[in-house]
This record gives C-alpha cells, structure tokens and sequence, in this order.
C-alpha cells in the first residue's frame, strides 16, 4: 500500500488544486463586466510567428546570437591557421575582418544588417572591451617582474632599442603622409605619435606561445627573447598611456596634469595597493582554493584601478595590465587567478574583440593602388624598424647573428596588441577609416611573417634553439612509447610497457610521452609543469626500477605530434588509455555528439572525406579516435577498470586476427611472469597449427604459465580472476555489438589494434 | 514300554545327529564361501590397480607424445622452410640481382629455421619497416644472400641460453635506403676459435664492395654487453648510377 501512497497523494493534490484553480477562473470570469477583449486580428499561428521575430530581435536575443556566430567562425578559422602552422590569433583576427564590411558585409548585406546592425555594435563593443580588461589583466599577471629584475641587462637594452627605433621611424613615416592621410584638426604631434607608439607594439601572448610551440622557452634564446617582450610591454604601455594623455589633452604641456596624475595612480598602486594585495594572499596562500571573498577583493581593485585609469585619461586597459602586473608574486596564487579569468577572456571575449575590429576595419576603403603603395611602405616601415632594429641591437651587444635574427623576427610579432593600440587610437579620432584599415592588415602581415621568417632563418643557419638532447638513434632497439594525459593514467601505462620490455634497457626502450596544447598553457606556469611531468615519470621509473625516457612537448595539434612522433622514431607500440566520448551510449549523445565535433573540426574533415562514418558509434573521445585513425604502428587502448597488478591475463580468441595478439603473451610471460589463459572461443586455433604448436612448445619450456581454455559460457567467476584482458579492437567492438553480458565483470583490458 | 523310551532314545540321537551333520556341512560350506569372497576382494583390488596402472602409463605416454608432436611439428616447420631456402639458393641466387623483396622473405625464412634452436621465450624481435611507396622494394637491386651472413653470425655468437639474451633484427627501407640492422647479446665468453670459419664477414665485405662501392656502408658497433652490425646500401643512387652506366 505504501507503494501507492505517494503516487495517490501526488494525484490527489494535483487533480484538487486544478479543481479549485478550474473553479476560481469559472466564477472569476464572471466578474467581469466591461472587458474588452484585447484580440488581434491575426491568427494565432501569425501571433506566434510575430512574437517569435521580436523575440529574435531583442538586444539580448541579437547579441547572444552575434557571440555564438563569432566564438564558431573565430575557433574555425583559428583552427585552419594552426594547421597551415600560425598562431590561431591570426585566424581569428581574419575572422573578425571576414565578418565585417569586408567581407561578409560586401558580398551578404542582407546577413550582416540582420546580423550585426548598426545599433547592436555598442553592446558588442562594450562586452569585448570587458573582455579586453580582464585579458589585459591576465596580461599583466603572466609576466613575472622578477625576471626583469634578475636577467640581462642585454635584454632590457635590446628592448628599449627596438621600441625607440621603431618608434622614430613611425614618427618619421607620419610626417611623409601627414597631410593626406591625417584626420582633419588631429594636430601632428598626436598623430606622429600614434603612428610611431603602435609601430614599437609586440605582442607578448603570441610571441611567447610561438616560443612555446617551436621549443625555444628553455633556450638560452627563448629566455632573452621572453624577457625582452616583457620589457618591451610594460615600456610601450607606459607610453602609450603618456601618448593617450597628449593626446586628450590636446597639447604636451596640458597633458603634463595627466601624467602627473597617472604619476600617482602608480605611486598609489604599487605603495597602498600591492602590500594590501599581498597581503591578502599570504593568508589566503595555504588552501588551493579562493574564498569568494578574497576573488571579489581582487576583481574588484582590478574594476576600480581600470575606472580610475579612465578617467584619468589613460584608458581602462592600462589599469586592468598595471592591477595584474602588481598581484602578488606567489606563483600558486597566480596561476590559480589566471586559470579562473583567462578561460573565459580569451575563448568568449576576445573574439568579441577580434570582430568588433574587423567590423571597423572597412578593407574596401583602400580602393586605390596608391592606397595600397602607402600600406606596403607601413609594413615595410613597421619591419624594418622593428626586425632590423632589435637584430642589430642583438647583435650588438655580442649575440650571433642567427639568433639575433630570430629575436628580431619574434619581436617583429604584434598581433593582436596591436589591435588593442588600434582601436584606441581610432576611438580617439586619431586615426581615419583608411589609415585604420592599413594598420590592421600591417599587425596581421608582421604577425603573419613570423612564423616564415623564423623558418627561413632555420633554413638558413641551422636549427633553431640548442641542439635537441636526442640520446642517440637507437635504431633495432624494441621501443614501446606511451603517450598519457594525466599524471593518474601514467602508472598503469608503464606497468604495460615495462611487460613488453622487460628490465633490460640494452635491447628495448620505453618513452614516455606528454603533451600539451599550446592554448591551455600560459608562459607563466610552462615551466614548473613541465618539471612536474618529469618528476612524475621519474618517480614511477624509479618505483618499478626501470629506465624511461620522457619527451615533453607544448604542442599545436597534439594528435599530429603523437603520431608524427611515433613515426618518425621506429616505435613498435604506442600505449594509451582510453579517453570517453562524453555523450557515449545515449540516445542524445548520438546527434549531440555530431555538434561536440564541431569544435573539433579534425574529427568534422575525416567525416566529410569519408574516413569515419558520419553517425558512427564511438566509444572513444575525438583525440582517441583520431590517434587510432592515423597511427600505422601498433596501438594499445587500455580501459582501466582498477588496474594494479599484471599476474593473470586472459586472452580471448574469437578470429584469425586475434592470433596476432600470441607475441605480445610471449613477451608477457617472459618478461613478467605473466600466467596466460587462451579462451579459444570459435575453434579458430584448431585451424591454425602453427600457433597451436607454438604455444604448446611455450608450455613445454615454461609449464604452468600458458593454457588453453574453451569454455563456451564465460561465467562471472571465471573472468573475475583475472588481471587483464588482452583483446585485438576488432573483436572487442563485436563483444561490444553483441553486449556480451560478461564484459561487465570483465577486468582492464588492453585493445591491440596492431596493422 | 521300554523300547518306546529305547526308540525315543534312538529318534533323539538320530536327530541329533543329522543337525550335527547339517550344521558341519553349514559350516564347511561357511568357511568356503569366505573364502571364495576373500579370493574374489583381492580380485578386485588386484584388477583396480591393474586398472589405473593402465591409465598411468598411458598419461605418460601422453606427454612425452606431446613433446614428440611438437618436435615433429617444428622438424616439419622447419623442413617446409628449408625447401623454400633451397629454391631461393638454387634457383634466384644465380641470378646477379634479385628484388629486396625476395632477399628480405628469404631471410624472414632463415629466421624461422633458426628459431628451432630458440627456447620459444627467447627475445627475438625480428621487425620490418618497408615504407608504403617504397619502388624499389620490387627491383632487382640487390645482390643475393646479402643477408645471411648478418643473420647467421647473429645466432651463432649469440648467447641463447643466457637469461638476458636477445637478437634484433631489423629490416628497413625508406626513401631507396636499405638498413639492416642486427644486434645480439654478446655470449660472456670469448668466441672459440675454431678451425674453420672467420671467413664469412670478410667475404661478405668484398662482396659488398665489389657490387655497390660507395654506396653502402658495413658498421659494426660493440659494448661489453652487446654486438651490432649495421647494413646500409643506398638504392636508390646505385641504381641511378647502374643506369647511366648502361
């Protein structure tokens, strides 16, 4: 009876207060006397239709829809720059342009008045410059004021050198085209001195994750050219804030009370606000996590200083950089703010920025050739001045001459700073449209060059960088690489690998492999996790007495590395663990898994070409499925149920394929001690004498660690003892179709997919 | 009267002693049967024993059966690859060059022969990287038997017995480079010179130099513990220089 009761009393409170309500409206409606009906003529389908388009566009409704455009398109064309090899910020500053009057608004006017009109753009510009607070902020926390303090006074003199030579040059350039470019009433002054200020941007973010990807951030290079762009960041924004200032105030000398002012601001900053800061943190520094409390303290001072800074007259940018430059220095506390606010700043607002430029950004207005000569001179200009002054500087203070042109190659990046300087100065009318729009294409083409550049002068000299620590080919050794994404993941990993090779490092050699993509790491922490990696794998080489060596890679396109790694070395196994597809086995997940695979537009390109079946099943997340698709070595998925010890592995053999799994037992046995039990499901070893014959000959010189079994029911018991399950991916995927009860009482097991 | 009691008398004794009589017959036929059965347990437990005995025997037989197939098994094996090395050394090695495909598969065979003397655990990894777009795979380019003498010296200096004991092989061709490398754990003990042999490495050197010139290369690398000969021969400019010879 209890079993109803609820049910009846769910039932019995539903059905009376609907009654009642029933009741209420019936005697309600009789009140009414003079009512009008308010009924449009329209039906009610053309009701709906009506209210559905108001609905459509309202602001909310319009903006929530531009961000959903913009964060797609900006993470598609961010996608296709990193696979012809640039830094994504490129393709999604094209991305922004390709959405605006230049592209998008040319050729579908009709899409971009729906899509971006006219008085939605305050709203879009406001979030991005929220967007680009918090990002300046991250900005400021990633760069660590102690290596300036510490390192090269080479590198701060470079610094300044190929921020005034620049400089000097763009002031220069700006007196050449004055007259027929400049603003009507923009004295020369501020116009001479936005040219020149946004000719010397470089931009750190980019320059230090091209570092990251090429390997340079443990060089000797890679440390100089770090410390140089962070140098070359605070200086320029110190002057672009004095610029700003001139500028606002109309003349030099009015701008004198700004600055001063802006004086104080700092003063105030780094005496009051700093130890306040600090102070703060060292109370808060024990606990991993932060209070509520202690994140309003500091977003808050980050909200205020970049109020005060604006109406100063500086810009609010600048208060943002100057609050995360004066966090405090503790790296845990750093890295943990950095991990909250840039998620969020730079994969949500910084497109926002990125289109709100492009949508300025009118390419069409440079019309004439002419136009287009006075571009090129920008960029050449930017170039030289930038390229050629800080590689004679470089080299000046008694570099060599390839990596003076790598460094002055790298500072030539100025990406999307750049920008930042941009809109201010358009928004403070320094700039017209046509000068704007060369500026853009001249950040995007030096941000652009880098990359060829840096290649060319590899090409050239030689390699870049120190001469990689490759400990010698060892051509005809049995390699095993083992590629893991978590530190959790990379023992069960090892105690496979060290079954296959065995102790002995004469013959055989497991590396194991870590990667990271290049967008989730910022300059600040790479190093310490790096450490952190190859602590974690020295200390499990050290537990299981066994010699691994680690590779470790900030890497671009993770899947391309694992598997142009594993070909390029002679490896003869891959291991891996089995990363879930999110939206496995529901019904949902089988169409919403199509859309997760848009962000992952590897996965979308294999689909269209044909590689992978466009609805298939997958049991396996996109980067595993990806390795599995393009590795032409053997590779082993393990699907970890608990693993801990290898002592008794069940080797299930349902087809010819399955035969091919016979060496890996061998080696098992030999190597660990490894009892076998060969389940000979469908006769198929009968057929086969030679592998018959083998193993028979196995039990002959190593009794009691081999068998045969042909249970035709698998019973829960019997799989139960088991270690792990040694199994071709083939097979596997048929027990998966056919839902073989068994499975779920089945141990780890390894799934070969051998060629 | 009296002779009523006499004959009474007599009946008794009459019946008593034909139940004397029964009950001695009863007894004698006791005693028998005992016997009988006694004779027929030992029966029994004779014929159990004779039973398992039989099923012993036979279960011995089974394994050293076992062992015998098994051997027959990889004589068969490994005659059934000699034939396939024979036709090899017959026929193709007259020719002066063969593709590296034959060189390679003949090889592969050699092994297999090989392996008879391996205990079935033995760390042999024999590994073959032929690239997919390789061409010359399938060019007479190679002079035949180049191969053997690598493998053969491998097995024969290897210490197959020992715990740690291991041979590499390791065919590979990419970009019209041929490799072959083979290395093998040295035997702790110094090689016996024997009486016959030591000619092989030398020859095959001659050979080597007489066919390809410079473009290969014979390298020998050793440590205390291990010994490795590596093979190259550039294909691809021996055969562009085979053609503008021509």
């Amino acid at each position: 009876m209890s079993k109803y009761r609820n049910s009846l009393l769910y039932v019995s409170i539903i059905g009376g207060c609907t009654a009642l309500i029933y009741w209420v409206v019936t005697q309600g409606s009789k009140l009414e006397v003079n009512t009008k009906a308010v009924v449009s003529e329209n039906t009610a389908w053309e009701n709906f239709l009506q209210t559905l388009i108001h609905n459509l566009e309202s602001p909310l409704a319009l903006l929530l829809a531009q961000i959903v455009t913009i964060v797609l398109v900006a993470r598609v064309f961010g996608w296709i720059c990193k696979k012809i090899g640039q830094p994504s910020v490129i393709g999604e500053i094209i991305a922004g342009i390709a959405l605006g009057p230049s592209l998008v608004g040319t050729y579908f006017p009709e899409f971009s008045a729906v899509m971006f009109p006219t008085q939605s753009l305050g709203n879009l510009s406001f979030l991005s410059q929220i967007g680009l607070i918090l990002f300046m902020f991250v900005i400021g926390m990633e760069l660590d004021l102690k290596i300036l303090k510490n390192k090269a006074h080479d590198a701060v003199l470079i610094s300044h050198a190929s921020i005034v030579i620049p400089f000097a040059l763009g002031m220069a350039l700006a007196y050449y085209i004055f007259e027929s470019f400049a603003p009507d009433g923009v004295d020369f002054l501020s116009f001479g001195l936005f040219l020149g200020i946004s000719m010397s941007i470089t931009a750190f973010p980019v320059l230090a994750r091209i570092v990251q990807e090429r390997g340079l951030q443990k060089t000797r290079i890679g440390t100089i050219v770090i410390t140089c762009a962070a140098a070359d960041d605070i200086t320029a924004w110190c002057l672009l804030a004095g610029v700003i200032a001139i500028v606002q105030a109309g003349s030099f000398v009015s701008s004198l009370y700004i600055i001063a002012l802006a004086f104080i601001y700092v003063i105030v900053m780094l005496k009051l606000v700093r130890p306040f800061l600090a102070r703060i943190a060292k109370y808060q520094g024990n606990s991993k996590l932060l209070s509520k409390g202690t994140v309003a303290i500091f977003l808050l001072t980050l909200i205020i200083s970049a109020y005060c800074t604006e109406v100063i007259g500086i810009h609010a940018l600048f208060g943002a950089f100057m609050t995360g430059a004066i966090m405090p220095d503790n790296m845990k506390f750093r890295t943990i703010f950095i991990e909250k606010v840039e998620d969020v700043a730079v994969v949500l607002f910084l497109p926002l920025f990125f289109v709100y430029t492009g949508l300025r950004t009118e390419i069409g207005l440079l019309n004439e050739p002419y136009l287009w000569k006075i571009t090129g001179l920008i960029i050449l200009v930017a170039t030289v001045g930038k390229f050629v002054g800080s590689a004679i500087t470089a080299k000046f203070v008694g570099i060599n001459w390839r990596d003076s042109l790598t460094i002055g190659a790298l500072m030539n990046t100025r990406g999307l700073m750049e920008l930042i300087v941009l809109n201010i100065g358009f928004d403070l009318g320094v700039m017209t449209g046509e000068v704007f729009a060369m500026m853009v294409i001249m950040a995007l083409a030096t941000t652009f060059m880098t990359g060829p550049l840096l290649d060319l002068i590899a090409k050239i000299f030689g390699p870049l960088g120190d001469e990689p620590q490759h400990k010698g080919v060892v051509i005809g050794k049995y390699q095993v690489f083992l590629f893991f994404e978590h530190k959790l993941s990379l023992a069960p990993l090892m105690k496979l690998a060290n079954a296959f090779t065995g102790k002995s490092s004469v013959d055989t050699r497991i590396t194991a492999m870590h990667m990271i993509d290049s967008q989730e790491l910022n300059s600040f922490n790479t190093q310490d996790y790096e450490e952190e990696i190859f602590e974690a794998v020295q200390e499990q080489a050290t537990e299981m007495d066994q010699e691994v060596q680690t590779y470790y890679k900030v890497s671009n396109d993770i899947e391309s590395d694992v598997v142009g790694m594993v070909h390029q070395e002679t490896c003869d196994l891959l291991l891996i663990e089995m990363g879930y597809s999110i939206y496995r086995g529901s019904v949902l997940g089988n169409i919403l898994g199509f859309t997760t695979r848009i962000i992952n537009p590897d996965v979308l390109l294999n689909k269209v070409t044909g590689r992978e079946k466009l609805f298939e099943n997958s049991w396996f997340n996109a980067r595993t499925q990806q390795i599995m698709n393009r590795t032409k070595v053997p590779l082993g998925i393990l699907i970890n149920k608990d693993f801990q010890k290898l002592e008794h592995v069940f080797l299930p053999i349902f087809s010819k394929g399955d035969l091919k799994l016979l060496p890996y037992a061998q080696k098992m046995i030999r190597n660990n001690d490894v009892q076998v039990s060969i389940l000979d499901a469908t006769g198929e070893l009968e057929n086969h004498t030679e592998f018959k014959e083998h193993i028979r000959l196995i039990e002959q010189y190593k009794p009691n660690h081999i068998r045969i079994v042909s249970n035709k029911v698998v019973s829960k018991e019997f799989i139960e003892e088991f270690d792990l399950m040694l199994i071709t991916l083939d097979s596997w995927k048929k027990l998966i179709e056919t839902r073989s009860i068994w499975l779920n009482h089945a141990p780890s097991m390894l799934l070969m997919q051998s060629l | 009267m009296e002779y009523l009691y006499l004959f009474i008398i007599f009946l008794l004794l009459v019946i008593v002693g034909i139940l004397l009589y029964f009950l001695l017959q009863y007894n004698k036929q006791r005693v028998a049967f005992e016997k009988e059965k006694d004779l027929f347990d030992t029966k029994i437990k004779y014929l159990q024993l004779e039973n398992l005995e039989s099923r012993l025997d036979p279960h011995l037989f089974k394994n050293i059966l076992n062992s015998i197939q098994s051997h027959a098994y990889q004589t068969y094996y490994a005659l059934d690859k000699m034939a396939g090395v024979l036709d090899y050394i017959l026929y193709d090695s007259q020719r002066k060059l063969v593709t590296l495909k034959e060189e390679h598969e003949f090889a592969l065979r050699l092994i297999d022969i090989n392996k008879i003397k391996l205990n079935p655990l033995f760390r042999l990894d024999v590994r073959s990287n032929i690239g997919e777009v390789e061409a010359l795979y399938a060019e007479d380019l190679v002079a035949p038997l180049i191969c053997v003498e690598l493998i053969e010296n491998a097995f024969k200096h290897a210490d197959l017995t020992g715990n740690d004991a291991f041979i590499t092989i390791l065919f590979k061709l990419k970009n019209g480079q041929f490799d072959l490398v083979v290395s093998n754990k040295k035997s702790s003990k110094g090689s016996l010179r024997k009486e016959r042999g030591g000619y092989g490495l030398s020859a095959l050197r001659e050979r080597l130099h007489l066919i390809y010139g410079p473009y290969y290369k014979l390298e020998k690398s050793e440590d205390e513990q291990v010994h490795s000969m590596h093979l190259k021969i550039n294909l691809y400019d021996f055969k562009a220089k085979m053609y503008t010879l021509r």
